[in-house]
């Protein structure tokens, strides 16, 4: 999942209200994936050509095509130890892999924000490009519970 | 929209790798904090989900029972008022405060003759008795983290009082000689409860209140050289085989420590430190949950040569105690970096709003302290919207950033001009 | 302000004054040739004359030092800044700093008031141990030794352990035995120009030197425990390798058993920052037998009171009846002279420190004086008493200390360390990436210390 900024930077920033809201619950709504990329109507002007692919690439693929990785937030008390577990940060984050919090433009599979872990690139989960039933690192290793992979 | 680094003062871990997202003054987002941590930025975020805790602005001022807002400079007038005039003053908290906060606080407590007391002193003086009865092999984190292949948390539950200790110390992380983390230690618990910890601890021993120098009794005879008498508790005979395998241990203890027989229970462990230490690497750790209890000590260690509450107000010197205060002795109380009423027994409490005493509140938060309080100063988040020192709770200082404009004082501008009032 | 310091015996052996009746100029914070108009006269009759005193090894600020602190007797940072100007001193330079709890030390010698400070980095060997295999990359580890030493903000670098050993024994292929690691060390040192600073030990001494000028050895007092190692710390010292005595000071009688206080930083054995009481015969029988100038005074564990621990050692140097009586016969029958005090205290320390304005009264020089009462016609034999606190301290052109008096309490002092301009090169980010703080605040901040003099 990207940042909420990273997500800002394609949007128009003129806060037109045309979808409803702002651009920043625009873009909340996208993480949310309650709205999709088109659903802003100024994007679709020519000034803004390649935007909305740029976001779709940014969102990546639903969610819902991966192999299901429930996080509970009311378990989740951010501790991290799932993001230092993790079996892709291992290769492929040394700030992640060493017991440090990932930095901002870090490609990780999950991070924690704001005291809750987030997935912000699914697919580059180790069940998404192997067996599904290969990795369970994050959820073997949650202390409270709060990761479910199914 | 603006990205910075920031040092997180939610406990003794001052994990250094947070990355805030500010847009116009204001705090969007904040990564790699734990629901802890998260808890001092975002005054308004439940740090349980039946508490919400109000991010205080304004200064207070008891009239007719009713706390009501009052100008910076009559709150302060009144609370020098308290404290200049309190025969018997006491300063309490400062476990959650800055350095440069604390070193003003100890320079008022001389000048008003109180007993400054450490919020967490139950805590820690049986810890440092036991360093003195036993000595010390004392090791920074990093080396912790690089070396240490046994861990062992007393009476303590990193989940609850530090969350990413263990992923940035102590079992989790991958060191320059424990590159494979957690596969490469062996993690043991001694608790009340079965906690979250059993989810990766290989020895969790779970006791009854009461049967801590017990075990350790039993650990005891089961290490080489011991009695290997039937230990008295189920797990003394397990727990003294994993301890004695390490190479270089650590026994990290939190307060479930000292809840029962305080200076016994450490006196043990130190003990047990000692002797493991004889053949291999122990060290023994306190799991400071306060975000500067280290730098306190610290302080009171440099400037005194005594790691307990010193009191000003005797005419033969200034006298140290390592028993927690009687608060029936004092007629005037500073709070500031704990939030004492929240501590004190129900009974305790009431007894003292009996009494009547004035209480003066210094707290970025609303708080059970700051309810009762007869003066209240809103303050400005160290490490946040004003810039401090704290120590982490291996001893090493980092330097806490002014991100946010406030308009709010930091909690050292208060004790300065406080000093000056008096 | 311009001072004019008359009438005393100057003692500045690195211009050959031996007590040599002169006056001393100072303008602003510097010594002069001449005045045209002094706004003060300090009359020094009677007086003896010295630079001010350099601390090289004052152990005042070491990481988890403070513990120690438990079982009493020492000064707190306040009064040891005040202790060590009333003893004369105008600079401490702490021996262990390390990558990590450089930020501590700093903090902690801040806290010491008057007296400037500066600190050395104690470089851990393993953390280059294949680098300093191979001697292609010997230019990447200079580049990184000084890049770590500006970070750090230290003054000069120094080696507790000469050799590469794991406590894993996983790691056993990567060591590197003393003698080949004092052959890069060598070679480290002439290709990027460092000096080094070696803990002194048995081992150590055995090691051979092929360029003495490059390296210091520290507290030799504890490791010259026999005759033969006596005779190696002598022949190292004679070949041009400089030292520090590192007297350690025995228990007092009758203390409560001792207890261990050990601080692990990281290396093969851990810091014992309260080890079994010492001898002080080793390092008096080597200071009285070296009759070269390459040996600088010290002592040799953490700093109590220098003003009670520096003058009974300064007795032993300077008067033989003051000798611990027990073995004292078979000592070298020497007695240093004023001048061998001042060059031991002042002059090397400041050479070995790389501060050239220091040491020395020569004009040009930083104004740090120390004035002794020590009429002429007292013998030598009562020196001690004269000597153990100073009557007037000047540093940098200010009046510290008057008749004895603390007279300037608020003076600032500054930490001083060496400016190399070396950035964080790949090997330093290597070295980093193990450790549970970014780089960025593992780094000494300004706010943990200072004021700050980074010296080029």
């Amino acid at each position: 999942m990207p940042a909420l900024e990273e997500l800002l930077e394609f949007l128009p920033g003129t806060d037109c209200g045309q979808c409803g809201g702002n651009c920043r619950e625009f873009a909340e709504f996208l993480l949310k994936r309650e709205l999709a990329p088109g659903d802003c109507p100024v994007l679709h002007e020519p000034d803004f050509a390649g935007f909305i692919e740029a976001l779709q690439e940014l969102l990546g693929p639903a969610p819902a095509a991966a192999p299901g990785m429930s996080i509970d937030p009311e378990k989740c008390n951010g501790c991290g130890i799932c993001v230092t577990m993790c079996e892709y940060h291992l290769g492929n984050c040394a700030e992640a892999r060493l017991g440090r919090g990932p930095r901002p433009g870090d490609q990780v599979v999950f991070k924690v924000v704001n005291g809750q872990v987030v997935v912000l690139r699914q697919e580059l989960c180790t069940r998404m490009i192997q067996a599904a039933e290969k990795c369970n690192k994050c959820g073997d290793h949650c202390p409270t519970g709060a990761i479910t992979l199914t | 929209m603006e990205q910075q680094s920031l040092i997180c003062t939610g406990c003794g871990c001052l994990c250094d790798d947070l990355d805030v997202t500010l847009s116009q003054g204001q705090l969007q987002e904040v990564a790699n904090v734990c629901l802890w941590g998260l808890s001092r930025f975002f005054p308004n975020k439940r740090l349980h989900p039946k508490k919400e805790r109000h991010r205080l602005l304004e200064p207070l001022w008891r009239q007719n029972g009713r706390l009501q807002k009052v100008s910076y400079t009559k709150a302060l007038e009144q609370a020098a008022a308290i404290l200049g005039t309190s025969r018997r003053p006491l300063i309490y908290g400062l476990t959650n405060t800055g350095s440069w906060a604390q070193e003003a606080a100890l320079q008022l407590a001389r000048k008003i003759k109180a007993r400054l007391e450490p919020a967490d002193l139950a805590f820690k003086a049986p810890y440092y008795h036991s360093l003195r009865k036993h000595g010390l092999y004392w090791a920074p984190l990093e080396v912790i983290r690089d070396e240490a292949d046994t861990v062992l948390f007393w009476g303590a539950n990193p989940l609850h009082s530090c969350p990413r200790h263990l992923v940035r110390y102590s079992v989790f992380a991958r060191g320059r000689y424990t590159e494979r983390g957690v596969e490469e230690r062996q993690v043991a618990a001694v608790d009340l409860y079965q906690t979250e910890m059993a989810k990766f601890c290989h020895l969790l021993v779970q006791i009854e209140p009461g049967q801590e120098l017990a075990l350790l009794q039993g650990v005891g005879e089961h290490l080489p050289g011991g009695s290997g008498a039937k230990p008295p508790v189920k797990g003394a005979r397990k727990l003294a085989k994993l301890l004695s395998q390490a190479q270089f241990g650590v026994i990290f203890f939190g307060r479930g420590a000292t809840y029962n027989q305080g200076f016994g229970v450490l006196d043990a462990l130190g003990g047990l430190a000692a002797r493991l230490g004889k053949k291999q690497t122990w060290a023994l750790f306190p799991l400071s949950g306060d975000f500067n209890s280290q730098g306190l000590y610290h302080l009171l260690l440099n400037e005194l040569g005594v790691p307990e509450a010193p009191d000003f107000g005797h005419e033969d010197g200034v006298l140290t105690s390592s028993m927690p205060v009687d608060f029936h002795e004092f007629d005037a109380i500073l709070v500031l970096g704990a939030d004492l009423f929240w501590f004190l027994p129900e009974d305790q409490a009431l007894a003292w709003q009996q009494r009547q005493v004035p209480v003066v509140s210094l707290s970025p938060f609303a708080n059970r302290t700051t309810s009762c309080a007869q003066v209240v100063l809103p303050t400005a988040l160290a490490g946040l919207e004003a810039a401090e020192v704290a120590y982490r709770m291996d001893g090493l200082p980092l330097v806490l950033k002014k991100l946010l404009p406030t308009a709010l004082p930091a909690d050292r501008d208060i004790l300065l001009d406080l000093i000056q009032a008096v | 302000m311009q001072i004019k310091i008359t009438g005393g015996r100057v003692f500045d052996p690195a211009q050959g004054l031996d007590g040599t009746r002169q006056d001393l100029c100072i303008k602003g914070d510097r010594i002069v040739s001449s005045l045209k108009k002094t706004d003060r006269v300090i009359e020094a009759g009677g007086r003896v004359v010295v630079p001010g005193g350099i601390d090289l090894r004052g152990q005042v600020a070491t990481y988890g030092l403070n513990f120690l602190r438990l079982w009493g007797g020492f000064s707190s940072p306040q009064e040891l800044g005040r202790l060590y100007a009333a003893a004369g001193y105008t600079h401490v330079h702490e021996p262990f700093l390390t990558m990590y709890t450089a930020g501590y030390v700093h903090r902690q010698l801040a806290a010491i008031p008057l007296v400037d400070t500066s600190a050395s980095l104690v470089l851990n060997l393993r953390d280059l141990d294949n680098y300093l295999k191979s001697i292609d990359q010997l230019e990447e580890v200079g580049q990184t030794v000084k890049a770590l030493q500006e970070k750090t903000r230290a003054l000069d670098l120094r080696l507790l352990e000469p050799f590469v050993r794991y406590r894993q024994d996983f790691y056993a292929h990567r060591t590197l035995d003393s003698v080949k690691t004092m052959e890069m060390l060598t070679r480290l040192a002439l290709d990027c120009d460092l000096r080094f600073t070696l803990e002194a030990s048995p081992e150590i001494l055995e090691l051979p030197f092929p360029e003495p000028g490059l390296f210091h050895l520290g507290a030799l007092g504890r490791a010259v425990t026999d005759g033969r190692l006596l005779d190696l710390a002598l022949t190292r010292l004679a070949e041009g390798v400089t030292g520090d005595l590192g007297f350690a000071s025995p228990d007092a009688p009758g203390k409560m058993d001792k207890k261990p206080v050990k601080i692990d930083l990281g290396g093969y054995y851990p810091l014992d920052l309260n080890p079994a009481g010492g001898d002080l015969l080793p390092a008096l029988r080597l200071a009285l037998a070296h009759q070269g100038p390459n040996l600088a005074f010290s002592l040799g564990g953490p700093v109590r009171n220098p003003l009670e621990e520096i003058p009974p050692l300064f007795s032993m140097l300077c008067d033989r009846r003051a000798r611990p009586l027990v073995d004292a016969k078979d000592l070298p029958d020497r007695e240093f002279s004023l001048s061998d005090w001042v060059w031991a205290t002042r002059a090397l320390p400041a050479k070995i420190l790389g501060l050239g304005d220091r040491g020395h009264l020569q004009a040009g020089a930083r104004a740090d004086v120390a004035l002794f009462d020590l009429p002429p016609e007292i013998p030598q034999a009562s020196w001690p008493q004269y000597f153990g606190r100073c009557h007037t301290l000047l540093k940098a052109g200010e009046v510290l200390i008057d008749n004895f008096e603390l007279v300037a309490p608020e003076t600032p002092k500054a930490t001083y360390y060496r400016r190399t301009g070396v950035d964080v090169g790949p090997l330093l980010v290597e070295i980093c990436q193990y450790r549970s703080l970014r780089p960025e605040n593992l780094w000494v901040a300004d706010a943990l210390g200072g004021a700050w003099v980074g010296l080029d």
